[in-house]
């Protein structure tokens, strides 16, 4: 009994040293080329940096740039809850989308190939300079473009004149417009969801399918029985990479006002506020994760 | 008898009820994906349209996406402004064996958060998930710093206390920058790679490891020959990814790179060029005015280009494997 026991557990810290080595060389690069560095660059934050003559000085400031977030800066909390709010109803109009999108290329049907490979356009056009030059490339050549529409990230040149020359009331081109413009909005921030969803649905076995068609089940049953458990693990890395996604997006007020400190030199201060920020997104993704993995189903257990 | 009759016919109609909705719902949905594509389309086709119009074709108000005199002239001069063929070559460098090292790094990592339990997992993978959110640009700065003078994780340093002089390297200007970080699993979005491929390891049978381990294989050998084989549709969805932001990258290139830049950091130069300069070599400064755009275009065109067709190809590779890994399920 007690030998049973013992063998048990050197297989498991032998498991574990295992799980050690596998991890190992990533490790060693966050530790190297993230932690140290973003300590580093911490240090900037807790100080009144002053570069003289090529010379950066340090000097301690304590919590000065923290209390300063929080009680004088009137951008910081107003950015914060308008991220938040964002992520509130952005992430699951992303997710469903994206979810719907895959589902519907899943099965066989003439066309399909050309889908697919069209699908994955965003990830390519989408995480480049390219599409930098685009958007602005396309704003400008869009005469019929309002300020709202600036917001998006592509406008369809020919809506709004066509919606005016039929002579409807403006508040309707204004409403066709926004949500012609949010669909493509949508469609663009859904790239990378769609192609990782179609991996997850492609990786479903037939035969499962198969057995539930014998037992007579219908579409919907095969739906919430099957494909939901198993693509699952999927779906959360999903609305994880969509939540953070939205926060840490170009446009997210708090990331703009980071990168406008720091172009001015408040180096301190830009830090401060990045390291405020991205604890915040830690903490509510860490929430999001522990309310929605207990409904994800892992064959392992 | 009767009765039957008309049960069976019943069943005929109904079945041709399944039948006609189905034909509904599949051109519901084939005319839904025309215009998602069109939507997905819409800047390939703009890149398209306006990169070959010539001088003529802008002048002429008729001309909306087709031009009517196909010109290549835009497409030479954003080649040679962007040096295309030099930055292709220098993005493949950078690329090509960052993916390999990075598919590396991330397949062991994603494999030993799923499957192993050790002690301080829990916080690993919460600094994991951190590593996600926090952009590279708020400690890019140290980042260079440490990468001018390299040593070689401490034992430079090392080095250093023992012969008096320690022992670094400037790293900056070489491939090995982004080599070390990749297969260090610190490369370009790794964080999301290890997530990813994770949550699927997590999901597979239990009995696949079992087994192999019964006939003798050890940690390594399971990984290699069971789970990897069947990871095939992961491991191509991961990989294109990583091709894509590698090569699409822009500011670690800049940061990182001194003489010859990757493509996507020449066609910045090639925007700040046309919009703060009217010298271009080999065109007049009042044909560059209105050709800006057509050249823009071109310069995006052949930035992606290689991007796309590569996924052309990859793609029948990648469907194939999915529908073969049937094994798992």
């Amino acid at each position: 009994m007690k030998n049973k026991l013992l063998k048990r557990s050197t297989i498991e810290k032998k498991r574990s040293r295992w799980g050690w080595l596998f991890i190992l060389p990533w490790f060693i690069g966050t530790v190297y080329f993230f932690i140290i560095p973003m300590l580093q660059s911490a240090r900037y934050a807790f100080s009144d940096v002053t570069i003289r003559n090529g010379i950066v000085n340090y000097k301690f400031a304590g919590l000065e740039n923290y209390i300063y977030i929080f009680t004088k800066d009137s951008n910081f909390l107003p950015g914060l809850a308008e991220s938040i709010g964002n992520v509130l109803y952005q992430v699951p109009i992303i997710v469903i989308f994206s979810l719907f999108m895959a589902l519907l290329i899943k099965s066989k049907f003439p066309g399909r190939t050309f889908f697919r490979a069209v699908f994955f356009f965003p990830v390519i056009i989408a995480s480049g300079v390219a599409i930098n030059i685009l958007q602005t490339q396309v704003l400008m050549s869009s005469d019929a473009a309002g300020v709202q529409q600036q917001a998006y990230m592509f406008s369809v040149p020919s809506f709004t004149v066509l919606t005016e020359q039929l002579g409807l009331p403006t508040f309707v081109t204004e409403l066709a417009a926004s949500i012609t413009g949010g669909f493509f909005n949508i469609t663009w921030k859904s790239g990378v969801q769609m192609v990782l969803l179609l991996a997850a649905v492609n990786h479903i076995s037939p035969s499962s399918y198969e057995a539930a068609d014998i037992e007579g089940a219908s579409q919907w049953e095969k739906l919430w029985k099957i494909t939901f458990p198993m693509i699952s693990p999927t779906l959360l890395v999903v609305l994880i990479y969509s939540i953070i996604d939205s926060f840490t997006d170009y446009g997210n007020k708090i990331m703009q006002m980071i990168s406008e400190h720091f172009g001015k030199g408040y180096y301190e201060y830009s830090t401060a506020v990045g390291l405020v920020y991205f604890i915040v997104v830690l903490v509510l993704t860490g929430a999001v994760n522990l309310i929605f993995s207990k409904k994800v189903y892992y064959a392992t257990q | 008898m009767k009765s039957e009759m008309n049960s069976l016919h019943r069943h005929h109609i109904m079945l041709a009820g399944v039948k006609g909705t189905k034909y509904i719902i599949g051109a519901l949905r084939f005319v839904f994906l025309v215009g998602m594509s069109f939507v997905m389309l819409y800047p390939v086709l703009f890149m398209l349209s306006s990169g070959f119009k010539s001088l003529d074709d802008i002048y002429n108000p008729t001309v909306i996406w087709i031009p009517k005199q196909f010109s290549l002239m835009p497409l030479k001069l954003a080649a040679d402004v962007m040096d295309y063929k030099n930055g292709v070559i220098k993005t493949l460098m950078m690329t090509v064996p960052s993916v390999i090292l990075q598919l590396i790094s991330v397949l062991l990592a994603g494999y030993g958060f799923a499957r192993f339990k050790f002690k301080g997992r829990k916080i690993l993978f919460g600094l994991l998930v951190f590593t996600i959110i926090v952009p590279v640009q708020s400690y890019a700065i140290p980042l260079y710093v440490n990468f001018t003078r390299f040593d070689y994780f401490g034992l430079g340093t090392v080095v250093g206390w023992i012969t008096g002089k320690a022992l670094t390297t400037n790293l900056i200007n070489t491939n090995s920058v982004f080599y070390l970080q990749a297969i260090l699993g610190a490369g370009i979005r790794s964080g999301l790679y290890i997530f990813i491929l994770r949550q699927f390891f997590r999901n597979m049978p239990v009995e696949l490891e079992e087994a192999a381990m019964i006939d003798g294989c050890g940690h390594l050998m399971t990984f290699i020959r069971i789970m990897l084989p069947n990871a095939t549709s992961m491991l191509a969805t991961v990989g294109v990814f990583s091709v894509v932001w590698y090569w699409n990258d822009y500011f670690l290139s800049s940061l990182f790179y001194r003489t010859t830049f990757p493509i996507s950091v020449n066609l910045t130069t090639l925007r700040s060029l046309l919009t703060t300069s009217n010298m271009v070599t080999g065109i007049n400064a009042q044909d560059l005015m209105f050709l800006r755009e057509p050249i823009l275009a071109c310069g995006c065109l052949i930035t992606v280009m290689p991007l796309i067709l590569l996924y052309l190809l990859a793609q029948r590779f990648f469907t194939e494997g999915v529908e073969r890994s049937g094994i798992v399920g």
